[in-house]
């Protein structure tokens, strides 16, 4: 490292100073339904799943897809990022990947003769974390890291990822003995920890279908921009959450902790009043209510509950499913 | 740890908590229950001749360090043996204590059989000879068994035990008297608490299921509050709540007890008509005991014996008498010394341990009988003479005087040297002069608290035959000197050479005391001038009231009607109603001379004359404060009932669903309509689920058919608690449309739309 960077210190941002303006919720409301219906021309099946991702993306969150391969978590991936017309990047996590695998790194320009900042695949609107669990922890983190900052750091040097930043992390749940679980306070990052599972006959007779000819994600076009989607985000934000429903998730989340070794963090409760207010504009509405809480709550919570220290991790679903139908809505 | 287990753990806990507070709740109980049947025994133990207050306090401490030392240590069976070990051992005692002996268990098994089923049939405990060593033998078994099952939790026996003690007490009659009915029903409640809140404990109830206790509770107080029948043992009278009795009723209503009573009147109707050679004092009863407010006869009657009645030691003079009953009565007037009843009358005579007799049937008008009394005759010297070397059956007995203060043995013995008395028969005279000349005469008296003894003698002013022959029996009692109450008749009007003619009106108390080798003698302290004129008083107003019964043959010339007697020797409210009229009224005398006239006419006048004296028994006062508890009660029991059926719920329900109630800011008005939107639906479909949001509960509902228009009333709620707020104008439409869908749901006022 050398004081020539010092300058570049100073963030480089592709984020606008000011947050842009806000679509009205119709207009939100119709991106989302045209993406949703888009990335639906690939993925047969899966609809509620796909919702919940476009729903994390507006939310600024992330998504962890758990399933044994083949099923299209990397088509969902591709297709989002397709209908959108962004960049998409993706990284297959191998153990033996490197931090700076992810992140970039700092390469001599012979040329110029000076360092040069090589962006890692990180730098894209929608990132596909293949595997997640297969690279050892520092990689994982170094992913992680990005996703809860919007930034990478490398060397002394902080870069601002650009808007939107949507990871969406995959995990395999077949050969568990040759994989690192993800630790608790990284899954914690994840919005959301979605299954796609098998289609059921009708839906694959479809998908292959539409797959042995040209894929059709091959002529998959966009249905919008980044510039919308970072609005439609700034519409997310503005979403009323009063104080009745405001308690209503604090209230699911004390419950959660009271009944479970380990319950819903803050960051967790936060990041369900995000997901309710994305499923509010979805739903075409200014305001979140109970029931756009409840329908995100399975998905935003379950994932950060552990019921033992050290016990198999699916089975917050029971505790918030418990949650849902003991704690009254007002 | 898993969810269920954490729940679980959770309740448990609660209910925990719930069983430490019952467990508390049903020691308190029983020591409710317990409190109840000791306060009978220290009350008896406070009676002035019984004593033993600091020994019962200690009996029953020990009985309860005991139960509760050995309730961790001891088996039950071992504790069961202790109790009856217990319960023997105060009998013995008991038995040890009593002039029998232990003989008596061999020889005379039945009579303490009969004296036990006695003592169970209201035969009150300080009729015992020794009440005191009895009360110390009674009190530790059930003390100590009742600690040590309810500190073992088994309430339900404990209860058992001391509700048995109790009941002994009640049936003895002693808890009724001494405590009266409210403390006996709390004794009775705090029974049921025990029973009820050891279950709850036992069982893991909770406090929602207390309002079946509060409902039985209730229950109880106001069941017992029923008048109860004639006969129950919580219907003894109470003294002093007679009112205005009758001097007569309140001496000789009841055999072995004379209460001393507040104000009274006299009864003018003739009794009886004795032929005999000379007027004596007809007795009727003599009392040993007394109480501070009621004088007692100790010891059981026996059946007639001419070998039971005494001779006088000293000089007597025969006087046989025949008794011609001219009203109704279960009394048997003799004079002093009866030692021979004549005839069939004999196999219902009894005899007291006074040396008294007592009719076991109620005479009838005609009946007859004959007795022959030994009286004695000695006159003043010999009287002057006696020693003070009393036998000792009669000095145990008759000089009882436990609990007199020092004031009144000072004052009397003042009172004594005054008159420079030296010896009993002095001593005596001096008390009744002193007495006679300084206490008034009145039936008006205000029946005082406490000892009346003592209140006569240190604080009142006037009073009648009953305080003065209680006081100065107490006095010379204080003094050393036996001596005994005596209950009766006055020798009467005079009709003839050898007949005596006895009203109601001569009814009188008097006082005997024993001098030795000579026997009892007769004083009377009241002074008989007062009352003299008060009785013939009576009676000339009664005849010129045209009363009947009032006089026999030649006693007066008014014929002797022969409609059916209404007289009644008890006093009886109803008697106000009868032209009887009370001696409050001092200016009586003067107005009768205006009456004249027929019985009809005269009950107007007597009823505005003196009517003060009976009012009692009319309910045209103001609502006794016991009714106004009684139905405090029954509310709170209604109320509890209510809430055990849901009835208050339900009316709540209906109440809040009609009435919106007053306008605050616009989201509260739309919550409080949905939420009356609610109440209504929950009756007419089903009740929210605890995880819907009301919006789509409405919505859901109207998918079952309720009216479209109100989901109107959903989205609006939508609006104002989850989204941006509504304005009055909403607020009013939401409020309106539940109006509306109320009305259309409710039953007449659909009607009506």
């Amino acid at each position: 490292m050398t004081d020539a960077n010092t300058p570049d210190a100073t963030p480089q941002s592709s984020r606008p100073e000011t947050a842009p303006e806000s679509l009205p919720i119709e207009e939100a409301a119709q991106v989302s339904r045209d993406v949703i219906s888009n990335v639906e021309d690939v993925i047969v099946g899966h609809h509620d799943e796909i919702e919940h991702v476009v729903t994390a993306m507006l939310g600024r969150g992330h998504v962890l897809l758990e399933d044994v391969p083949g099923v299209g978590k990397t088509m969902l991936a591709r297709a989002l990022a397709a209908s959108i017309e962004c960049s998409f990047k993706r990284v297959q996590f191998t153990p033996d990947l490197l931090p700076s695998d992810i992140t970039g790194v700092n390469v001599f320009n012979q040329k110029t003769r000076e360092f040069e900042f090589q962006k890692g695949p990180v730098f894209a609107n929608v990132v596909l974390g293949d595997e997640i669990n297969r690279a050892p922890p520092k990689t994982q983190s170094a992913l992680l890291e990005a996703m809860e900052e919007q930034q990478v750091t490398v060397d002394g040097t902080t870069r601002m990822l650009p808007q939107p930043f949507t990871v969406i992390a995959t995990q395999n749940s077949v050969e568990p003995n040759r994989t690192y679980e993800l630790p608790l306070a990284e899954v914690d990052r994840f919005m959301k920890k979605l299954h796609l599972g098998y289609p059921d006959a009708a839906e694959e007779s479809e998908v292959v279908a539409r797959a042995v000819g040209h894929h059709p994600i091959e002529s998959l076009t966009s249905v919008t921009d980044t510039e919308t989607i970072r609005r439609a985000r700034e519409t997310v934000a503005n979403v009323t959450v009063k104080e009745a429903v405001r308690e209503y998730g604090t209230r699911l989340a004390a419950y959660t902790r009271e009944n479970a070794k380990l319950g819903v963090s803050p960051r967790g409760t936060i990041a369900l009043m995000r997901a309710a207010q994305a499923r509010a504009v979805v739903r075409g509405r200014g305001y979140v209510t109970p029931e756009d809480v409840q329908t995100e709550a399975p998905r935003v919570l379950s994932h950060r509950i552990r019921l033992s220290a050290s016990g198999p991790q699916d089975q917050g679903e029971q505790v918030v499913a418990d949650a849902i139908e003991t704690v009254p809505v007002e | 740890m898993s969810t269920v287990d954490r729940l679980g753990a959770r309740f448990a806990s609660d209910a925990e908590s719930d069983s430490s507070r019952f467990r508390v709740l049903a020691l308190a109980g029983v020591t409710g229950i317990t409190a109840t049947y000791l306060a009978v025994l220290f009350e008896l133990t406070s009676v002035p001749s019984v004593g033993g207050t600091p020994e019962l306090a200690a009996v029953v401490l020990g009985a309860f360090a005991g139960g509760y030392a050995l309730s961790r240590t001891v088996g039950e069976r071992v504790a069961a043996i202790l109790t009856v070990v217990l319960v023997f051992a105060g009998g013995l005692a008991y038995l040890l204590a009593t002039p029998l002996g232990v003989v008596s268990l061999t020889t005379r098994g039945g009579q303490i059989l009969t004296d036990a089923f006695a003592l169970l049939t209201g035969w009150r405990v300080l009729k015992l000879v020794e009440p005191t060593v009895w009360i110390l033998g009674f009190a530790p078994a059930p003390v100590f068994i009742t600690t040590y099952l309810a500190l073992r939790r088994r309430y339900v026996a404990a209860v058992g035990v001391a509700g048995l003690a109790l009941a002994v007490l009640i049936m003895t009659g002693d808890a009724p008297v001494l405590l009266g009915r409210v403390p006996l029903l709390f004794g009775a409640v705090a029974g049921i608490a025990a029973v009820g809140f050891g279950e709850l404990e036992k069982r893991g109830g909770t406090l929602k299921q207390v309002d079946v206790l509060v409902l039985l509770f209730a229950a109880m107080l106001v069941i017992s509050s029923v008048p109860v029948l004639p006969g129950s043992p919580l219907l003894l009278p109470r003294a002093g709540g007679e009112g205005a009795a009758t001097v007569e009723g309140s001496l000789t209503a009841e055999t072995g007890r004379a209460p001393i009573v507040g104000s009274i009147r006299l009864s003018p109707e003739v009794r009886f008509k004795v032929e005999a050679d000379q007027g004596q004092y007809w007795r009727v009863a003599t009392y040993d005991r007394f109480t501070g407010q009621t004088w007692l006869r100790s010891g059981e009657s026996r059946d007639y014996s001419p070998s039971l009645l005494d001779e006088p030691p000293g000089e007597t003079t025969r006087v046989s008498q025949t008794f011609e009953v001219l009203a109704p009565a279960k009394v048997m007037p003799a004079a002093n010394q009866p030692v021979e009843v004549r005839g069939d009358v004999r196999e219902f005579t009894k005899v007291t341990l006074n040396g008294g007799i007592q009719s076991d049937v109620r005479f009838r008008e005609g009946d007859r009988y004959s007795v022959v009394s030994a009286v004695p005759t000695a006159d003043e010297e010999t009287l002057r003479a006696t020693g003070t070397e009393y036998p000792s059956r009669v000095e145990n007995r008759y000089t009882e005087a436990q609990g007199l203060s020092e004031t009144f043995t000072e004052r009397t013995e003042r009172i004594v040297s005054q008159a420079d008395a030296q010896n009993p028969y002095e001593t005596a005279v001096a008390i009744e002069d002193w007495l006679e000349g300084n206490r008034e005469y009145s039936l008006d008296t205000d029946r005082p608290s406490g000892n009346i003894a003592e209140k006569f003698l240190l604080e009142m002013e006037q009073g009648y035959c009953t305080y003065y022959a209680t006081t100065m029996v107490m006095m010379l009692r204080s003094q050393g000197i036996p001596a005994r109450f005596a209950v009766g008749y006055t020798p009467g009007q005079q009709v003839d050479d050898n007949e005596w003619l006895v009203r109601g009106s001569d009814s009188h108390a008097w006082v005997e005391v024993y001098f030795e080798d000579v026997g009892w003698v007769k004083f009377d302290p009241t002074p008989a001038g007062p009352r003299q004129e008060a009785e013939v008083e009576r009676i000339e107003d009664a005849r010129e009231d045209g009363d009947e019964n009032v006089d026999v043959g030649d006693s007066e010339q008014a014929p002797l009607t022969t409609t059916t007697p209404s007289t009644t020797p008890s006093p009886n409210a109803t008697d106000v109603n009868r032209s009887e009229q009370t001696f409050r009224n001092p200016n009586l005398g003067g107005t009768t001379a205006a009456g004249g006239g027929n019985f009809t006419l005269e009950t107007g006048g007597a009823t505005t004359n003196g009517s003060d004296g009976g009012d009692e028994g009319s309910g045209g006062g103001p609502i006794p404060p016991e009714t106004l508890f009684v139905a405090f009660v029954a509310l709170i029991g209604l109320a509890a009932g209510a809430h055990r059926s849901g009835a208050t719920d339900r009316a709540l329900r209906t109440a809040k669903i009609h009435w919106h109630g007053g306008r605050v800011d616009p989201e509260t008005d739309v919550r409080r309509a949905v939420e009356r939107l609610e109440l209504l639906l929950e009756r007419h479909y089903r009740p929210r689920h605890v995880d819907e949001s009301p919006p789509a509960y409405i919505e859901a509902l109207t998918r079952a058919g309720l009216d479209d228009e109100v989901t109107r009333v959903g989205e609006l709620y939508e609006h104002a608690v989850y989204g941006n707020g509504v304005n009055e104008a909403e607020a009013d439409e939401v409020v309106a449309l539940v109006d509306d869908t109320v009305r259309a749901h409710t039953p007449l006022l659909r009607r009506l739309r």
